[in-house]
Formats: C-alpha cells, structure tokens, sequence
C-alpha cells in the first residue's frame, strides 16, 4: 500500500508490465507444447509418460525410479531398470524378477528399441525354454514374446530390427516362414524409408527373405531375393553362392512342380538327394511334393528328416501337422487312437530328440516311437499284471510298469527326454518306476512320455539298404496285430519283426559342403537321408 | 558487462565448481563401465549418462550460481556498493545473468568435449553432428533456467531460490505430464493448468531420441526449441529487470 | 521532478583541491550534457519530511525514519550520529535510491537518489562492506573503477594512487576472503573513491579498525573536506564524529533529537568536574548546592560544579572537608553525553525505553580513546 501511495504511478506501471509479461509468458508455454507436439510427431520425442506407465506394475518399480521418473530422469529410471534386470538375470535368471523389470525399463524408455527387442528375445527363447509346461506350453511364451515385439514396434514404427526379430522369432520359433517374409519386407521397407541410415546394416533382410522362401520350398522366389540383393552387393558371396545352388539343384524340380510334372520333379530331388541326403531345402521341397501327391507317410518321413537335422521348426510344424493327421485318420480307421493325444510340437520335440551321438557315426540311428503314457492314479486297481501288452497312449495302471524289446535290434529308453537305459541287448525288458515319471518337461507328473529308440549294428546297417523305407512309419499302427500274436510278452514295437521297421540311417551320410544358412548345404551331422521311397 | 565478467571469474574460481566438473567428467568417463551391454544399450547408456550429466551438473552449477550468488550479494550487501557506482539495476541483472550463463556454458563446454570424446571411444572414434545439435540445445535450456534462476534471485533468498529452482527443473523436465495428467478436482486441475502454462518446457530440448535411432532431425526440430528458449529468457529477463527496479534492499 | 534553484545553475569550480586527490580528466562526463551542477556553498545533500516504513508483519508497521530534514551543505563533513536501530543506515540507503521513501524526498546533487548522474559523483562505503570474496584489493579497486567507466591505464594509475592512499599498496594482492576487517573497510574507501566522487557517503567508516587505521580515516576524511568534497558520515562511535565533523543530527529510532553545527550542540555542556574521596558529610552537602549534579558511586563523590560557582571554592571545601582529590578538571562536554541526555530526553517522554539506549550507555561510558576497539566490539550490531 505505502509504494502505491507514494509511487503509485511507477509501481502500477509495473505491475501492469508484469502482468503482460506473464500473458506472453504463457503464450510461450504454449508454443512450448505445441514444439513438444510437433517433436513427438516428428517421432524425435516420447509422448507424456503418463500413457506409457499405466501398463507397469508400480509395485516392481522401486522408490528410486518413480523418485527419477518424477525429477525427470524417466530416461534414467528406465537404464536403472534395465540394469536391474540385467543384474537379476545374471545372478538369479529368476524370471520373476527380470520380466517386470525388463517391462518396466520398455514402459519407462518405449522409444528404445532395443529394450523391446532384448525382453521380446527373453520372452520368446530364455523364457520359453526355461519355462514352457510349467507354467504355459512353450508357444505361448513365444507368442508372448512376439506381442512384446510388436508393442515394441508401436512404438517404434521405424526400428528395423524388431520387425527383423519378430520375423526371425516367427521363423525359428513358430516355423511360420511367410510371416517371417512378411516382416522381413516390412523392415525392408522401413529401412528404405529411413536411407541414409547407416547403424544397420540391410544385408540381412534380403538374405533372410531368400532364406525363407528357401525354407518355405520356393526357390524361384528365393532366387528373385538374390537377385534384388546382389543388385545392390554384386559382391556378396552369399547370394552368388545360393544363386548358383539353387539354379543348379532346386529351379528344374521347382518348376517342373509348378506344371504339375510331378514325377519328374521328385526324380530329380531324389536324385539330389541321393548326394547329399541332408539337404534342407530338397527335403522340404519333398516334403510339400509328396503332400501334393497325398503322401502323407513320404511326407511326414521327409518333413522329419528335415525336421531332425535342422531342429527346423517350419519342419516340425508340418511333421506335427502330418502326425495328427495320421492319428485322426488310424483312428477313423481302427477305431482306436494312434496316439492317444493331440500331439504337439512339445511331444514332437521329444519325439524329434537329437540321437545319441557318444558312439560317433559308428552307430546308426534308428526310429523312435513314442509313447504318450498316462501314468496311474494312486488309489486305482492295477488291472494289468506285471507285464502288459501296452499301445502307445495306454493308460498304465501298473506300478512300475515294464516294456519289453523284442525287436532283435538294440534299443534306448527315454523317460522325458532323458536316456535311462541304453544298449540294451534283446530281449530286454525295462522297468519304469515313479520316479522316473518327474521329468523336466512334465513337472506335474501327470503324463509321462516314454521313447524308445532302435539301433541298427553298424556291422548289420552295411546291410541295410542305405534307404529309409517311409512305410515304416505305420509299423506302430501295424504293429499291434503283427507283433502281439508272435511276441506274447507286452511289447513296444516299432517294426519289431520286420527289420525295415526301424529306420536304418547312413552313418554320416552327406557329409555336406558348407553348412549355416547357406541353402542347399548339407549337413554334417548325420542326416537322414531319403530316397527312392517308391513303394 | 564488467559484472558479467565478475561473476564468471568468482564462478571459475569457487572451488566447488570444479569439484562438480570434476565428478560430472568422472561419470562421464565412467559410462565406459556400461560395456557388458549390446553395443545398442551401451551406446544408450553412454549417451543417456553423459547428455544426462552434462545437464544436471550444469544445472546444478547454474542454480550454485543462480541462486547462491544473487542473493548472497543482496544479503552481504555488496550489491549496495555496486548499486552506489554509476551501475543501473537492468545493467546489474543482465551482468549477473551474462556472468552465469558464460560460466555454466564455460564448464558445460568442457563436460561436452569430455562426453565427445568418451563417445568417440565407444563408437571407434564416430561422431554424430545431432550430438553438436543436442549440446546447442542442451546450452540454450541452461540459458533459460538461467533465467528463470535470476528471475528467482531478484526477489527471494537463497533458499527460496534453491528449492523453486530446482521445482523448476522437475516441472520443466515433466512439462507435458503435468499437460496430460487428468486432474482429480478442480484445484488440482487448476494447479497442473498453472504449471503447464507457466513452467518452462525442458523436454523440448531434448534429442536423446533420434540421437540413439539414428533418425533425422529436421532443422525446425532445433530452432523452434531455440526460438521458445530465446523468448522464454527474455521474458523472464524483463520481468527481472522490473521487479529489480521496484526491489528494496 | 523537484528541482532546487539554488542548486541548479551553480557555476562548476574545481573540485581538484590537493595533491592526492586529482579527478581523473577521463572521468566520464554526462555525455554533452552541459556543465554538471557542482554544489557550492549551498545544499548537496537534502532530506525533506523524509520517512521510511518498513511493514513487518499482518499489516503492522515500523517507522525506521520519520520524517527527516536535513541539509548538508558543500564542503562539510556531516555526521549523523544515534544508536543501532536509529535509521543512520536507513537514512543512506535512501540517499543511495537501494530503498524508496515512504514519504518525502531526498535529493543528493540536486538529483534524486538513483539518478545515475549523481551516483558518478557519489563514493559510497558501506559498514562492513563486503567484496568479492575472489578478488584480491586491487582487483576489487579495478572492478569499481570499471563499474564507472575507467579503463586501461587511467584505472591503473587511479587503483595505485588509491591503494596508496589507503595504506594498501604492499598489501594489494590478498584475497578477500584473507582480508581483515580493517584492510576490508581501507579497500572498501579506495573502492567508494574510485571515480572521485564529490560526496563522499560513509557508514560506519571506522567500524572495525584499530585505533591507528580509525585515526588515518579520520584523517583522510578531513582531507576529503579539505579537497572540497562533502563527507556524509553515519556513526555510532560519537568519539570519533566529534573530532572531525562540522555538523551532526543526532537520530533515535527515527527521530531527529538534535541538529547543527556540532558547537553548538555541544555548547551547553562545558562544566568542570570533580571526584573526590574520604570527604565529610559537610562538606559533600556544600559540594552538592554547588554542583548541578552530584552523587556517590563506590565511595567517590561525583559533581558537576555549576558554571556559576567558582571551581576553586569547591577544591577548598574538598580540602577542608578531609577529603582527597582524585580528579578535577573542566569537562567539555562530549558528544556521548550530549547524545545520551538527548536520548534519554526522549526516553522518558516515550514510556517504552529501548534496550538500545542502555547498550549506547555503555558504551558512553568507554571514552577514553584507547578503549575504541573494546567499545566498538560493545557497540556492534546486535
């Protein structure tokens, strides 16, 4: 009061600057967000955090982060959690701990693409191979992971690498190469968008999108890639090598597939393979052939093939495609179940286990049967004596239970993926107790899946043909009426009996040129070689 | 300008600066330790640590100097023998902000040459010019909290400025939250208005992003940041000046 | 704007009276402006119904200065003189244009305060003043002289003479921070008379010093005067004022209680005074109707003999009182009574005596000039 009176004039005058001030001051602040608008626009800044952290479980976030977030070292709060996360994963690979954590550095910094790249590969591979029955089947992690991904990629519309990862991880992880493909152009696309972009490297893309028209038995479009990709690396070794493979292995059959020249086509994939047995892209080409034959048997043998020696995912989704095809016709069929479930790719991973390889090449590898067991209630009455006659998916009421080798070929027994007697010498017969129910898979205990693999001698396998009769697969359907009349005891048989019941293979047969990711090279592991599976 | 002078040389020579500096350039350089990551994280890290450091140490250097200094000298009455020379108060408050802002920008310089070169060592001696773009901003919002700290200086004391500033700086850092947050009750929503219509805009100053992927920054993305700073400051200059001119000592 | 007739159109003499003090010819003049209005005789500094009111809290207010006249006239040393709390510091600030009045004006050069025409001819030191903590003295010199223009060589020239002036010369390159108090208040005098300031402003000038460095300030002050520059002095150590100055007011708590040429405040107060012990009850009685002021403390006998009684006649009946003399002698009346009786003058009218009155008491009580730094310490600032 005493300035007003005294200086009224003066002071009045400022306080009316003042005031006008303040009001340019906020058309300032306005013009402030409208830039922040613009930046996030621009997509060179993040939206408010407010969006962004609803998704974050608070209670994982520590006192430290939310007291960064809010001083505005959200960028800070998110490496905290990621270091977090690293430091758990490290010490404990307690998952519990990690995933939240790894959410919350995603939530806390979307814009940072690796984050989600990192969590989604955690999620998809760590996190479902550490994990998968116990909690949910393996798929479920993975497609877990691809959703993160793909929040991911909501974020960063523009990250060529997490379109490369989802593709990847639909490739290797779901075998579905034509999503794969799909993604793999997406980055491509994006990529070209963002030229003059030099922190990736856009070999890759072409390369993969080659590869997985390759995998998906397409060499014409495969072909195409390199061609595009050696337009812009005429030097790359890679797609000068596959160009040259696939002209001379794959384009004849291909097209003669294309006209529908379908006996031709197989005579020369055939005679391919006759060189190099393990050769991916010829046995799915097969693979596909013989399905459009409706061969199902010759399908499902080369799709397993494929599937073994690669771990091929794309190959052991067809395979189980093709198993559950085959349970549900036997079972129209017979009226009983091949197998009394629907197999998955959890049971085909068993079913599918890498051979023992101890004894070297010396040891040819045989089929395996597996059997999906349920295990006896507790309190149920044994029906069954001390030896059964069991089919695969019986249910097994006896505790412990046996099963016999009558086959005339040595044989290993697997519990769960885990050898629990080897070289055993026939007949033999082999005792499951409780305690080989718990497996890693399975850890409820509920079911119980039993392998039981056939050797051939390798001094016997010179005899052998070196051919892989793909009929055999119906040996266990077969094999009930076959095997139970002339073996009493209970019997798994897998072609016990018919000496082409198992499948004999080339002792490191094919052993290929280069290997990796180059197609048409075959592998040097002992590959199931197929041919001349004519009936 | 002889004040600006002054006061840069009272700021290069209090001791505690050069602690700051020493201890932000040691974290800097310590972002090296980030080497267990991918080379996408760690470059994140390094660049994430060393912007972050160089901005918050000059920020906390500029309030140091911003709100210690200011009213320190109204409090020890050195002000009154400036005052008593032929020196007019507009003169003594654009010196003090001139002063502060060569000094700030004079350690944030050095913090910024050792962040570059720390970044040239982790990405085998590569350069990114949006670093340049990012170190321009990053000296244009120190110039505005500058201000803002000046402007705090002309009428409050030292704690008073102390605490307001370093609001600022969380307000500023968090401005379009406090834009978007949805508002319980009519105060607080007036409150969050208030806040996001006055407090500065940091956020706008910040490039981390397109630094990390790579994305081009077009060239309105750095000087409408700079034009918002510039007007930013001179508002809060002017208001300085006349509530200096009205200021009793 | 108000504007004094008897200021304005004054003619310019020079102000370069001695051989230390020389303006500088570069000193920045008011750029084509004309001749500055150098005070003559007349006013350089007035105050006029100037008050000052601070509010404190919920509206309540305190009156720091009411309603102060006030003249200083060219040439003079003038010293405004009251205890801690009076408004001396108020009254110079306002001088200076750091605070406004409340009411009334003040003008300095015919100017008001925070014209920057008269702050080029205004030296201003501060009580405790406080530089730069860097800086050692002479930069702190430098920086001042910066602040009104000088640069290069004639602020160089200027800073050494300065130093030299103050005594600072070898000393010159301490830090402030490492400064005493009385090298900080010796540079802080160079600093005020960088740019050879017409009016010298100075509070408490001799606040901190030691005997010797409050005498050369003392002595520097004259100096000033004699090179024609007016000397505004604010003090509580009365001692001291009243060797050098021409003029005084005495303030207490904001009020002007005394006025003019420091004779003649101090006119009324020449008596002789007499202490003496052992003295008989007679003879203490005759003593007494002599004094116009009488009383024992310890055993002494204390009396201030009338003007109109003969001192002699009272040393008698001292003598033939059996008494022994201790002290006798004619008292000039100092400027500490003068100050206290008009201080108490005013306390008993104002029932609310302050505190501030019995601390400035004690300090009356130090007069002698070797107990200056102990009463100083007793007459700091609460």
């Amino acid at each position: 009061m005493q300035l007003l009176k005294r200086r009224p004039i003066r002071v009045s005058l400022s306080i009316l600057v003042c005031l006008g001030l303040v009001a340019v001051l906020i058309q300032v602040g306005r013009f402030g967000h409208q830039v922040q608008h613009w930046r996030v626009e621009a997509g060179i800044a993040q939206p408010s955090v407010v969006a962004s952290i609803k998704d974050v479980p608070l209670e994982e976030l520590t006192g430290i982060v939310l007291g960064a977030l809010f001083a505005g070292f959200r960028s800070q709060a998110a490496n905290f959690c990621w270091w977090k996360s690293q430091q758990y994963w490290e010490e404990e690979g307690h998952w519990p701990r990690v995933l939240p954590m790894m959410k919350a550095a995603c939530a806390l910094d979307p814009y940072f693409p690796e984050f989600w790249e990192v969590t989604g590969w955690h999620e998809a591979y760590n996190l479902a191979a550490e994990y998968e029955t116990r909690h949910l089947p393996q798929d479920e992690y993975v497609k877990m992971g691809i959703k993160t991904l793909e929040t991911g990629l909501r974020y960063n519309p523009q990250a060529v690498q997490i379109y490369e990862q989802v593709g990847w991880t639909y490739r290797d992880k779901l075998g579905d190469p034509e999503t794969a493909i799909r993604y793999a152009r997406q980055a491509a696309t994006v990529y070209h968008v963002r030229a003059g972009i030099t922190k990736q490297t856009p070999l890759i893309q072409p390369r993969f999108v080659a590869h997985m028209y390759e995998e998906l038995g397409k060499p014409e479009e495969a072909l195409l890639q390199y061609q595009e990709l050696m337009q812009d690396y005429p030097s790359d070794t890679v797609g000068i090598g596959a160009t040259l493979t696939i002209r001379d292995r794959y384009l004849e059959a291909y097209r003669a597939m294309q006209t529908r020249d379908l006996d031709a086509a197989e005579e020369r994939l055939v005679t391919h393979l006759t060189h190099d047995p393990g050769d991916k892209i010829a046995l799915h080409m097969l693979a596909q052939l013989k399905e459009s034959q409706s061969d199902t048997y010759g399908a499902l043998a080369a799709w397993e093939a494929a599937a073994m020696v690669w771990k091929d995912t794309f190959a052991q989704q067809h395979y189980v495609r093709l198993l559950n095809e085959v349970n549900r016709r036997q079972t129209q069929l017979r009226g009983m179940p091949f197998f009394d479930m629907v197999i998955s790719r959890k049971v085909a991973d068993y079913m599918l286990l890498p051979r023992e390889t101890a004894t070297g090449a010396a040891m040819p590898r045989g089929m395996g049967v597996a059997l999906y067991i349920k295990p006896p209630r507790a309190d149920a009455p044994s029906p069954l004596g001390p030896r059964m006659d069991i089919q695969p998916g019986d249910e097994i009421h006896a505790r412990p239970f046996e099963l016999a080798n009558t086959s005339g070929c040595e044989a290993r027994f697997y519990v769960h993926g885990r050898e629990v007697a080897r070289d055993t010498t026939p007949p033999y017969t082999f005792t499951f107790t409780d305690d080989m129910r718990a497996g890693p898979g399975t850890a409820s205990g509920l079911e119980m899946l039993v392998k039981v693999e056939f050797f051939v001698p390798s001094e016997q396998a010179a005899g052998y043909p070196p051919r892989f009769d793909l009929r055999n697969v119906q040996l266990p359907e077969k094999a009930p009426t076959d095997a139970r009349p002339a073996a009493p005891k209970p019997v798994i048989t897998s072609g016990s009996g018919s000496p082409g019941g198992t499948g004999p293979m080339m002792p490191g047969a094919g052993s290929g040129a280069a290997m990796g990711m180059a197609p048409g090279a075959s592998a040097p592991t002992p590959s199931a070689g197929h041919e001349g599976h004519d009936h | 300008m002889t004040i600006g002078y002054a006061t840069f040389g009272e700021a290069i020579r209090r001791r505690i600066l050069v602690i700051f500096l020493l201890f932000a350039i040691v974290s800097i350089v310590g972002s090296q330790i980030f080497k267990a990551f991918s080379p996408g994280e760690e470059e994140k890290f390094v660049v994430d640590l060393g912007l972050n450091s160089i901005k918050w140490f000059s920020i906390l250097i500029a309030i140091l100097l911003g709100a210690v200094m200011i009213p320190q000298e109204i409090e020890r009455k050195t002000l009154h023998t400036v005052l008593a020379k032929p020196v007019g108060r507009g003169q003594f408050i654009l010196g003090k902000f001139v002063g502060t802002c060569l000094a700030v920008l004079f350690n944030a310089s050095l913090m910024a040459i050792a962040f570059f070169v720390v970044y040239a060592i982790q990405q085998k001696g590569g350069f990114d010019v949006s670093l340049l773009y990012q170190f321009a901003l990053t000296c244009m919002e120190l110039i505005l909290f500058i201000s803002i700290v000046v402007f705090l200086s002309t009428f409050s004391s030292t704690v008073f400025v102390l605490v307001v500033s370093f609001c600022v700086v969380v307000l500023g850092s968090t401005a379009t939250f406090w834009k978007n947050i949805p508002a319980e009750n009519e105060i607080s929503g007036l409150l969050f208005l208030g806040v996001s219509a006055l407090a500065p805009n940091f956020e706008i100053f910040d490039l981390s992003r397109p630094i990390l992927t790579g994305a081009a920054i077009a060239p309105d993305m750095i000087t409408y940041p700079l034009v918002y700073g510039f007007m930013y400051t001179s508002i809060m200059l002017l208001l300085s000046f006349v509530i200096f001119n009205e200021r009793q000592f | 704007m108000r504007v004094y007739p008897e200021v304005i159109g004054v003619a310019s003499e020079s102000s370069g009276g001695t051989d230390t003090l020389e303006r500088p010819d570069n000193l920045p003049q008011d750029g084509g402006q004309g001749p500055v209005p150098v005070v003559g005789t007349d006013t350089v500094i007035e105050c006029r119904g100037l008050t000052k009111r601070y509010r404190v809290a919920l509206g309540y207010e305190i009156e720091a200065l009411s309603s102060l006249d006030l003249q200083v006239k060219r040439g003079e040393i003038f010293a405004i003189v009251g205890p801690n709390g009076s408004g001396k510091t108020t009254t110079l600030k306002l001088l200076l244009g750091l605070i406004f009045p409340s009411e009334g004006d003040a003008f300095i050069l015919g100017e008001p305060p925070r014209s920057r025409r008269a702050k080029r001819r205004i030296g201003f030191v501060p009580e405790g003043p406080f530089f730069y903590q860097h800086m050692n003295g002479e930069e702190v010199v430098r920086f001042y002289g910066r602040l009104c223009g000088l640069r290069g060589r004639d602020l160089r020239a200027r800073t050494d003479e300065l130093l030299k002036l103050v005594g600072m010369s070898k000393r010159r390159d301490v830090v402030m921070s490492q400064c005493s108090k009385g090298m900080v208040q010796r540079i802080g005098l160079a600093s005020a008379l960088v740019n050879d300031p017409d009016v010298v402003l100075m509070d408490e000038p001799t606040s901190g010093l030691d005997p010797i460095g409050a005498h050369e300030i003392k002595e520097l002050t004259v100096r000033l005067r004699d090179a024609g520059k007016t000397v505004l002095l604010c003090s509580h150590l009365l001692e001291q004022v009243e060797e050098v100055c021409d003029r005084i007011a005495i303030l207490h708590r904001g009020s002007r209680l005394a006025y003019g040429p420091i004779d003649e405040i101090l006119q009324i107060t020449d008596q002789t005074e007499l202490v003496a012990i052992n003295v008989s009850e007679d003879a203490a009685r005759q003593l007494a109707a002599m004094s116009s002021e009488s009383h024992t403390r310890a055993g002494e006998l204390h009396c201030m003999i009338k003007e109109d009684a003969d001192p002699f006649q009272a040393l008698d009946v001292v003598r033939q009182g059996g008494g022994e003399l201790l002290r006798f002698g004619r008292v000039r009346e100092s400027l500490e009574d003068a100050f206290i009786r008009a201080v108490t003058a005013s306390a008993r009218e104002d029932a609310a005596i302050s505190t501030d009155a019995a601390d400035t008491g004690g300090t009356a009580d130090m007069t002698g000039g070797s107990d200056e730094a102990t009463a100083e310490e007793g007459g700091e600032e609460a």
